[in-house]
């Protein structure tokens, strides 16, 4: 049994799986394990065949399953080592996920779960399909099948206008992305001679069109692009994002802000990597997808910082984050045709930072949804206090949060450091990376920045929960292990960064369309304890080495700590005083009076609120995002009376035949004799006819 | 052989009593003058009967058909449903005029077109020839009784003109057969003259008139 | 398998004059008729199977008093090929669906219109207009469509103003005399070719002169038109909803509507010399009457209405992928009569939920329903599957045959702009059919919402329509594969 056999069983466990969660579904305590159950089954196997193809750094196909006559195009599972990554990322997520769901979804008690874990199992199912189709037709199916599934799964609370609204913009822009994908796809089949949709023949088809018609090829690039970015999230044609993950129930949200719209970086990476050989298509568009990550850095990130929901504000960091990838990886893309070493480099930096994302992301997405979960509550103006409530989550949330703001020895900052020597150090001669660089530097501060924002509105300050629900304590085993093992993991990839870049060298290397691609040790180093990057082949650029750092951080603390105990300074309580007055002590430290947003109550209550912190901001950068209403069109009435046949053609006719027979029906009259006469005019007639006739 | 002067004169007055018949307004007396036009025509049918010896039997059976059983049954219905006719559309002098018309169109196409309307070379001549042109007249002044009365009664005294001259055509029309007897007395519609009367009749009973103007209730 | 065939084509009338006489069990009758017929059409079509692309053809009778030599051929037969199959598998296996889901609907329950009487008449139509499609599709020549094309026309009038209200009495009138003009073409059409081609057979038409060739296409096609409400004969199928509506799901969407499309599908694969300009003519008739349709979809308050508009622009779909046929494109052909199966089940599909909509909550007006996905799970559920079937979402039915049109368009010149405006059209129907969705099962409940519970027959139905949407491009697709010129 080869690896992509392997894979194909467990997409099939799963189908089977989200038939038997339809069946029991009813059974509300049943079918969440089970569902895990299910998942798990089929990670087993998918795991294992996806470190496989890595490892042994080749790819695996199961022959065609479904042949489709006359078009060319067959179903088969073909696993090479960039699918085999994401299906590790998949393998990975999808048991935790579900996990988390179990105990959060028995709180939906209107919600009949019979919406929820059959989909949520398709959906996976779907993400394994996108990965390992063997040409664009099924992938595109599949594309759309994880769409629709995920689409469910957005308006899963049926009762909420805005949530259907969210799922109702999601599932149109991504469905007339994935037209103008399927017309690419169309149209590159039918280049194609003979016509076909694998991927090998797209290839070719892409080289033919890359010497012969470089409009075309543009204009299908192009295509593939803005289908691929609306997946992503890039603004503007990701504006469905920050509406629909947070409609989403937080197992599926962090699913899709964690998972799914890393799967438009795949297609990028398929078409732009694969398929695409390493010419001046490369120079344009790698520069097109590195401005668009810069664009969706600045504007995901900064409209991140105005949001006052938490899961509003995770979604625009996936925006954000998503520019990270997306400049790595044009820059990488640009820099193909001119120095494969940094290009490798870079891409490898993009997908490193892809695998990293996946980690704080979701567990970012986990921890919002635990505090929604505990609290009851997203509004960060609104929670307070769940430090002391859940430290096992503020520990997570914390270290999901440093990741994510590139704070070092966490994930983030390595794969962001690799990113920033990609941009920067690029080529001399195009100062355009240099920039976007830069100001990806400067945007991880607003990261900062938005993130001490959440941790300080729903983790800081006094509790706000009352006294049964603070009994509570943390969220459920089951919630709390996904979180803490992603946290396992951004630590794990911050101290060793090795252990990611080994695989993503792999992956990456099986796409770069390049003569030969440069080994793992001439780019990174070779060393497990950090990473030595050589951009150019030969000295060593850039060094990093997390464990060393980490020991001795940990030395300097421990002797600050040292220090401060021996000075052993005496501590009393004082009342806090600003600017030479005394101020009451229960105020907060960060205060905004907004009358409007407190009850009118004597007591002024202590609150740590979120949005005090940056409201400066806020007014400046509010408008940098505005929402672009539905247009509403109505169309003149000259143009739809055209259309309105009945009007203008068969009434009048009819009304006229009505007038004529009307006429003629006066003739019958009743009276005999009327009748008489017409036989008279009828015998003549006939006669003169006939005599006529005859001469 | 025939007496053409007979026939003319009868043709004449037969020709009279037919526009008598047709417009007098008291149907008793249409009935009498339907009466005297059979009995001519009787007449008629003997003075032609000197060619034609099967003729008399002819003449014996229209008698009692025509000039006796059709007035006796017409006399007897118009008891039961009323004398008076309704109101005619056309009215006497347009009537007369008509006539008049009919009997000079009539005289004119048998004279000059006479090769086309006369199957035989005989029927061409004379005396043949005339009644031809009466019964010709005849026939349309049946027809316009039954096209221009209103009254169902009035329009079945137009039928037996219409048979009448019919039969006097057929005379002229095959002057030597002996078939033409046979053939005019089984062309008789003495019955068909009796079921309309029971008809009219009844509706009479139902409708309350006999106004065909008012029998219109069958119509779209 | 003459036998089978014969017995297709007698038990549907037979089973029609039974439910006519019956005075009780009419509805059990007409259920198990129209499951015994699309049995007998499934051991057709796998009995045919094997003969295929050439088919099976068997012949029954003759007309000897017809001129010009028509008297020693047999006119009269049955033609099982892969294209009459397939439609002969569409009007069956919906017939049933819609036969069983009738026997739940009307009833005096149902809260839109209570039926207390007619069931007699009722299935005695369903059950004619079944046997005459079955007729339609097994026709071997033109002459007996047509005799069975007329039959359909009458069973639509009566089936339309089945509950004889002044309004469903004039939405059948104009439903019968627009179908009827078209018919007359037809007739018109058929005197041509039996006095100057002297043959009934689908390819006489090549045997006419050219402008005479041109004026018999013209009238076949207005026929064509006329009964697949095409522009300019579109305006009865919008009114007809007046119909009871499992006849909407059933006449208006899977099987009257398609012997227009199913008639010039078979003029097309009949390989006679067809000029461009008739495939221009078509291509232009079935854009505007998608750009028609599309434009009403959003003005539409009656679900019923939108249904209609939608069924309106799909046919124009299988008409353009014909109009492909004609300017070389087979496979764009294939997409287009892959179209009449997948559409029909999906469209079915629809109709069965906004029937069960009417039925529970008394209304079709999208204004005034919403919240219903709380109420009526299934229906919500059925109405998504179907309206992701319609407008083509992979892997559900249109997706495979908007595909194969798609690749045919670019066949053509200036192909790239018909894929595009085809695209634009698809993505903009799908974005309404999820709109009103959402507005109808999303949200909170109104006052409607109150629905009375869905019978068994009814649920069943819609599960099995759920169940066509995914499986029907699985025997579509191989079936028109096999359909050669």
């Amino acid at each position: 049994m080869n690896a992509a056999q392997l894979v194909l069983a467990g997409w099939g466990l799963l189908i089977c799986g989200a038939a038997a969660c339809a069946v029991v579904s009813a059974r509300r305590n049943l079918v969440g394990p089970l569902a895990f159950l299910f998942v798990v089954g089929s990670s087993v196997l998918v795991l294992p065949a996806a470190l496989s193809v890595l490892v042994q750094n080749r790819a695996a196909e199961t022959g065609a399953l479904l042949a489709l006559p006359g078009v060319q195009a067959s179903l088969a599972f073909r696993v090479d080592q960039l699918s085999a990554l994401f299906l590790l990322i998949t393998a990975v997520i999808a048991p935790l996920a579900t996990l988390y769901s179990i105990p959060y979804m028995l709180k939906y008690r209107n919600q009949g779960l019979l919406r929820y874990y059959p989909l949520f199992l398709l959906f996976f199912a779907g993400l394994i399909g996108v990965v390992c189709a063997a040409d664009w037709l099924f992938f595109l199916v599949f594309w759309e099948f994880m769409t629709v599934c995920s689409y469910f799964l957005v308006i899963f609370t049926k009762e909420d206008r805005t949530a259907a609204r969210a799922g109702l913009k999601y599932i149109v822009m991504t469905h007339g992305a994935t037209a103008l994908m399927l017309i690419a796809a169309i149209v590159t089949w039918k280049t194609a001679q003979p016509h076909s949709f694998s991927f090998e023949a797209a290839k070719a088809t892409m080289a033919q069109l890359a010497a012969t018609r470089p409009v075309l090829l543009h204009v299908l690039l192009a295509l593939w692009f803005v289908g691929f970015a609306t997946k992503a999230g890039v603004l503007p044609l990701g504006d469905w994002l920050p509406d629909a993950y947070p409609a989403a129930p937080s197992g599926a949200a962090a699913v899709f802000g964690g998972m799914m719209s890393k799967f438009g970086i795949y297609g990028l990476l398929r078409v732009f990597l694969d398929m695409v050989p390493a010419c001046e298509f490369s120079t344009v568009w790698g520069i097109v997808i590195a401005v668009a990550g810069a664009s969706s850095i600045f504007l995901g990130t900064l409209s991140a910082l105005a949001q006052d929901d938490s899961k509003r504000l995770m979604s625009f960091h996936v925006i954000g984050q998503i520019g990270y990838m997306l400049l790595a990886i044009g820059a990488g893309i640009y820099l193909l045709p001119v120095n494969g070493a940094l290009a490798a480099l870079a891409i490898m930096a993009g997908v490193f930072h892809l695998v990293n994302n996946v980690c704080y992301k979701t567990l970012l997405f986990f921890t919002a949804g635990s505090l929604s979960f505990r609290a009851g509550e997203t509004n960060l103006n609104r929670l307070s206090g769940m430090w002391t409530v859940m430290p096992v989550t503020g520990v997570a949330a914390l270290i999901g949060s440093l990741s994510i703001a590139g704070v070092p020895p966490f994930n983030g900052f390595a794969s962001k450091w690799m990113i920033y020597h990609a941009t920067i150090l690029g080529v001399p001669g195009m100062p355009l990376f240099l920039l976007l660089g830069i100001l990806a530097l400067f945007v991880s501060l607003v990261t900062l920045a938005s993130f001490l924002k959440f941790l300080g509105g729903a983790f800081m300050g006094p509790t706000a929960l009352r006294e049964e629900e603070a009994e509570k304590g943390d969220v459920p085993f089951a919630m709390q292990f996904p979180q803490m093992f992603l946290a396992a993991l951004c630590i794990a990839f911050g101290l060793v960064p090795m252990l990611a870049l080994a695989g993503i060298h792999r992956a990456v290397g099986a796409v770069l369309p390049v003569q030969s691609v440069p080994s793992l040790s001439s780019l990174v180093g070779n060393s497990w304890a950090g990473l030595q990057l050589s951009a150019f082949g030969g000295e060593a650029t850039g060094v990093w080495y997390p464990v060393v750092v980490l020991g001795a951080l940990a030395v300097g603390m421990a002797f600050a700590y040292w220090v401060f105990r021996l000075g052993a300074a005496p501590r009393r309580a004082v009342d806090m005083w600003q600017c030479g007055a005394l101020v009451d002590g229960a105020l907060a430290r960060y205060l905004v009076v907004e009358p409007k947003h407190e009850p009118a109550t004597a007591q002024f209550e202590a609150r740590f609120q979120a949005h005090g912190l940056y409201s400066c901001f806020k007014v400046a950068f509010r408008s940098v995002y505005p929402s672009v209403p539905l247009p509403h069109a109505g169309y003149p009435t000259r143009f739809m009376k055209i259309f309105d046949v009945d009007a203008w053609l068969f009434g009048p006719l009819v009304r006229l035949g009505n007038r004529l027979t009307g006429a003629l029906s006066r003739t019958h009259s009743g009276v005999p004799q009327m009748y008489l006469i017409w036989q008279l005019v009828g015998l003549v007639a006939v006669v003169v006819l006939l005599a006529v006739w005859a001469n | 052989m025939l007496n053409a002067k007979l026939i003319e004169t009868l043709s004449l007055i037969m020709i009279i009593t037919s526009l008598v018949a047709v417009e007098t307004h008291n149907l008793k007396r249409a009935a009498a003058a339907y009466c005297v036009q059979a009995l001519l025509v009787c007449g008629l049918i003997l003075a032609f009967a000197a060619a034609n010896p099967a003729l008399y039997t002819w003449a014996a059976v229209a008698l009692v058909t025509k000039a006796i059983a059709t007035p006796w049954l017409l006399l007897h219905y118009v008891g039961k449903t009323g004398v008076r006719e309704a109101k005619a559309i056309i009215g006497f002098g347009p009537s007369v005029l008509i006539a008049s018309l009919l009997l000079i169109t009539s005289y004119t196409l048998t004279h000059r077109y006479v090769h086309f309307l006369a199957p035989t070379a005989e029927a061409a001549q004379g005396v043949f020839r005339t009644n031809l042109a009466v019964s010709m007249t005849v026939f349309a002044l049946g027809l316009y009784a039954i096209l221009s009365r209103r009254d169902a009664i009035k329009t079945v005294i137009g039928l037996c003109l219409l048979e009448n001259a019919i039969h006097l055509s057929l005379v002229s029309l095959a002057p030597h057969m002996r078939e033409t007897a046979l053939v005019g007395i089984a062309t008789e519609v003495v019955i068909t003259v009796a079921l309309l009367l029971y008809v009219i009749a009844g509706i009479k009973e139902q409708v309350g008139t006999t106004d065909t103007f008012e029998l219109s209730e069958l119509h779209w | 398998m003459d036998p089978v065939v014969m017995t297709l084509l007698v038990v549907p009338f037979a089973g029609a004059l039974l439910c006519g006489v019956l005075s009780r069990g009419a509805k059990a009758a007409a259920a198990l008729v129209a499951l015994v017929v699309m049995a007998l059409a499934i051991i057709t079509v796998w009995q045919a199977w094997p003969l295929f692309p050439d088919g099976w053809n068997t012949t029954f009778g003759q007309l000897s008093w017809m001129p010009g030599g028509l008297g020693s051929i047999q006119l009269f037969g049955a033609l099982v090929d892969p294209l009459s199959s397939l439609m002969l598998l569409l009007v069956t296996v919906v017939g049933f669906v819609v036969v069983l889901y009738s026997t739940g609907y009307l009833t005096s329950r149902n809260v839109e219109h209570a039926y207390r009487e007619g069931d007699n008449r009722y299935y005695f139509w369903l059950l004619f207009f079944l046997g005459s499609m079955v007729g339609v599709a097994v026709s071997p020549n033109l002459l007996q469509m047509f005799l069975f094309w007329e039959m359909t026309t009458i069973c639509s009038w009566a089936l339309i103003s089945h509950t004889h209200t002044g309004v469903a009495q004039r939405a059948g009138f104009k439903a019968l005399v627009i179908t009827h003009i078209g018919g007359l073409g037809f007739l018109v059409a058929l005197a041509f070719l039996l006095v100057f081609a002297q043959s009934f057979e689908f390819t006489a038409l090549g045997k006419l002169g050219g402008g005479m060739k041109t004026a018999a296409f013209l009238l076949l096609l207005a026929a064509a038109w006329a009964k697949s409400a095409q522009v300019p004969f579109h305006t009865w199928l919008p009114d007809a909803m007046e119909a009871p509506t499992p006849i909407s799901a059933y006449l208006h969407a899977a099987a009257m509507v398609k012997a227009g499309v199913f008639l010039v599908a078979r003029l097309i694969q009949a390989s006679w010399e067809m000029p461009s300009l008739f495939g221009a003519v078509l291509l232009a008739g079935a854009l505007v009457t998608i750009l028609m349709a599309v434009i009403n979809y959003f003005r539409q308050d009656d679900l019923k209405r939108l249904l209609a508009y939608s069924t309106i622009a799909h046919l124009g779909y299988v008409m353009v992928g014909c109009a492909l046929g004609v300017y070389g494109s087979w496979m764009g052909f294939q997409g287009g009569v892959l179209h009449i199966l997948c559409h029909g089940v999906a469209k079915g599909t629809l109709f069965l939920c906004a029937g069960a909509l009417a039925y529970g909550a008394g209304t079709r007006s999208i204004s005034k329903l919403q919240g219903m996905g709380r109420r009526m799970p299934l229906v919500g559920a059925a109405f998504m599957v179907g309206a992701l079937a319609v407008t083509g979402i992979p892997p559900l039915a249109t997706f495979w045959s908007k595909l194969y049109i798609f690749a045919g368009a670019l066949d053509v010149r200036a192909g790239g702009v018909l894929l595009a405006v085809l695209a634009v059209e698809s993505v903009v129907a799908f974005s309404w059919f999820i709109y009103v969705g959402h507005r109808i099962f999303l949200g909170e409940p109104s006052e409607e919402a109150e629905t009375t519970p869905l019978p068994a027959a009814m649920s069943v139905s819609l599960v099995i329509g759920m169940l066509l949407c995914v499986l029907a491009p699985v025997v579509g697709v191989p079936l028109v594969r096999m359909i050669l010129p």
